[in-house]
């Protein structure tokens, strides 16, 4: 590889790749116990669920749409599977009505935006308060814990999702712990990316996001990929809220509240601009990543959480301005593929 | 024959037109055959009283719905301005009520400002950049206020929210009556008569068009939701002198409210469409439905669940009107052009 190539490869990088290098680095550098073993571990475990989200959101976006729903469909699908398992359901039957209940929803919000022409951002906005109040309703605003006091119900398969695969002691109280958690994402994100990358599935979504009309004329099924892009989505909302579940070890009908937001912040600082037809899924999970390493730095510094709501609204308007010099520039090099 | 084909569409258009009064119509008898006691004087006046509160949020949300845009952030833009004017709230600060009122406001406007300048200037989509403020104004309002409230409103603010004026029956005219009536009818004189209303509507149904006839667009999208934030301090100060105290939780579901109460008064999504008054019929639709919920002891929960159906009907139901009204008038152009045509060859 010579040394244009190179250049060119790191050229071609999302952008949110150098702004989780340079926060990274950042962080490492002046806050004492970010760059411990310890708070890695956590970081990497934290960071799963936005990071499923954030790569759903992207999805959405690239078709032009958005899904506001997720965030509600996370509380909704946890508290289904909690409800499932303390009234005595197998566990993997619960985990998988769960999923499909996420999917159905999903379904509705591609349902809802392809044969009734609503707009992408306002059924969502709906069915997230639907599924905020379903959530609600059936949880009657109280938290489910999954284990009780008479330990009734004997769980195997969540605490097993739950065990640190590998933990390496680093010596001085420091772990490097790899969780179960963290290889289910990965494993999904490989299988993800493997589905986008190696069958029609991108090159479909690029086209519905960049101009309907001419996919249509192309004899592309546009309002089948639309719903089942919605579908994927709510399916991912659904494994999120299994991870919140395993996290939790209880579901909260408020568990979700919030995420899309911070989805919504993560998606655009990876490089997917809302005006759909561009983006990349790689660039939504430095997204996440990054989103987290900057919520982790705050609170180790010991910002509170409101404060960091208000960082993370100036970051989605950096990543805003972000993504629009970066298109403005590449433009005015001619090097816009797409 | 035409002529009574003219007759008819006329008659159809009137309908499609007033078509939030048949809602409003249906729920009400149905509610009132179904309910208990729903229709006696003290309930309607209650429902009234509320329909005061949602019309003024409703109104927040359609002038930027008219622009083509949408605002997500009414309910924590209420928050913050009231929040952090709070301490000058209190019975104890001994504060004018004109000024503290006057200093809300503005505290919204300039939230307003910021929701104008993204969508503008950086030209991020009206409901993201909404969205962003939606989240920052309600931490920055849970930051400012810790994890108090400021309880124990000044009597004086307590009395434009909750002061009874005179009754008729158990029916209680209410000052948020009054005032909500006076400030609907205001935004209706200002919306549809003067210089700048129109502009908004214009701005919204074509801004290609209102950009080529030299209207400022992007001044006239921020004055909308300057305006927009103005409303929403306003609606901030009736609420809190409702509940009679200033806290970093109030209205997390009034970009619900909001919306559907725009929507359901015949706004339409991508703008220029969409009457106060439509709104004031709107915002007595959904206070009858809350009201009628609470009689049949529907769980609360299940409301911002309904609210959200709601919301996704009547989009699709104002397309299909809005479809049928432009098909209506397009037969009627062509029945009136054959007419001509006709009466050319006549002659």
């Amino acid at each position: 590889m010579n040394k244009e190539s190179i250049l060119r490869n790191i050229g071609s990088l999302p952008n949110s790749t150098y702004v989780f290098v340079v926060i990274t680095l950042v962080c490492a550098a002046g806050i004492p116990n970010f760059a411990s073993a310890n708070n890695i571990s956590t970081l990497l475990q934290q960071s799963c669920i936005l990071t499923l989200l954030s790569v759903a959101m992207a999805l959405s976006i690239i078709t032009k749409g958005i899904d506001l729903s997720v965030g509600g469909v996370v509380s909704f699908a946890g508290i289904i599977m909690a409800l499932l398992m303390s009234s005595g359901a197998g566990e993997g039957l619960a985990i998988l009505i769960g999923f499909i209940a996420a999917m159905v929803f999903g379904f509705l919000n591609g349902f809802i935006i392809v044969k009734l022409k609503v707009a992408p951002f306002i059924a969502t906005f709906g069915m997230m308060g639907i599924a905020q109040g379903v959530a609600n309703l059936l949880s009657n605003k109280r938290a489910i814990y999954l284990t009780d006091q008479a330990g009734l119900i004997k769980l195997r398969l969540i605490p097993f999702l739950r065990h640190n695969l590998l933990e390496i002691d680093l010596g001085g109280g420091q772990i490097l712990g790899i969780n179960m958690i963290v290889v289910i994402t990965a494993a999904v994100l490989v299988l993800l990316l493997l589905l986008y990358k190696k069958t029609v599935l991108s090159a479909y979504m690029y086209a519905l996001g960049n101009n309907a009309e001419t996919a249509k004329l192309s004899n592309i099924n546009v309002d089948f990929w639309n719903i089942f892009v919605y579908m994927l989505t709510g399916l991912l909302a659904g494994i999120a809220s299994l991870l919140m579940l395993l996290r939790l070890n209880s579901a909260q009908p408020t568990a979700g509240d919030g995420l899309e937001f911070q989805a919504v912040v993560a998606a655009v600082l990876g490089g997917n601009p809302l005006s759909g037809g561009k983006g990349s899924l790689p660039g939504a999970i430095m997204g996440a990543l990054t989103v987290f390493v900057v919520r982790n730095g705050l609170t180790l510094v010991g910002a509170n959480s409101n404060f960091i709501m208000i960082i993370l609204g100036v970051v989605l308007v950096l990543g805003m301005i972000m993504n629009d010099v970066a298109s403005r520039g590449f433009k005015a090099k001619g090097a816009c593929k797409q | 024959m035409k002529n009574s084909f003219v007759v008819k569409d006329s008659i159809k258009t009137a309908a499609y037109n007033l078509s939030t009064l048949w809602i409003l119509l249906a729920i009400t008898v149905f509610f009132g055959i179904f309910g208990n006691n729903f229709l006696k004087g003290g309930n309607i006046s209650n429902i009234i009283n509320q329909a005061g509160f949602l019309a003024i949020i409703g109104v927040s949300q359609l002038v930027v719905i008219l622009t083509g845009g949408i605002n997500l952030s009414i309910g924590s833009c209420m928050a913050l301005s009231t929040v952090l004017l709070g301490p000058l709230m209190l019975a104890k600060a001994e504060m004018p009520f004109a000024l503290i009122f006057v200093m809300v406001v503005v505290c919204g406007g300039l939230i307003g400002i910021i929701n104008g300048f993204m969508v503008t200037l950086l030209n991020i989509p009206a409901f993201l950049a909404t969205f962003a403020t939606m989240y920052v104004a309600r931490g920055a309002a849970w930051l400012y206020i810790g994890k108090g409230v400021y309880y124990g409103i000044n009597e004086n603010i307590r009395f434009f929210a909750t002061g009874v004026l005179f009754r008729i029956g158990t029916f209680r005219v209410t000052m948020p009556m009054v005032l909500a009536a006076v400030f609907l009818a205001g935004m209706a004189f200002f919306i549809t008569k003067s210089n700048i209303g129109r502009k908004i509507y214009f701005t919204g149904s074509n801004p290609e068009a209102a950009r080529f006839s030299g209207i400022p667009t992007q001044r006239i999208v921020i004055f909308a939701h300057i305006l927009s934030g103005l409303i929403s301090g306003f609606a901030g100060i009736m609420y809190v002198a409702r509940i009679n105290a200033a806290d970093a939780n109030l209205g997390v579901t009034y970009h619900f409210d909001a919306i559907s109460v725009a929507l359901i008064g015949g706004a339409i999504m991508s703008g220029g469409s969409g009457s106060i008054w439509g709104v004031a019929a709107g915002a007595v639709i959904i206070s009858v439905i809350q009201s009628g919920m609470n009689n049949m002891q529907v769980p609360t929960e299940l409301q911002t669940a309904f609210l959200g159906v709601l919301i996704i009907v009547a989009v699709c139901f104002n397309t299909f009107l809005q479809k049928k009204k432009i098909q209506n008038t397009e037969r009627h152009i062509t029945d009136l052009a054959g007419k001509t045509v006709k009466g050319g060859a006549q002659a």
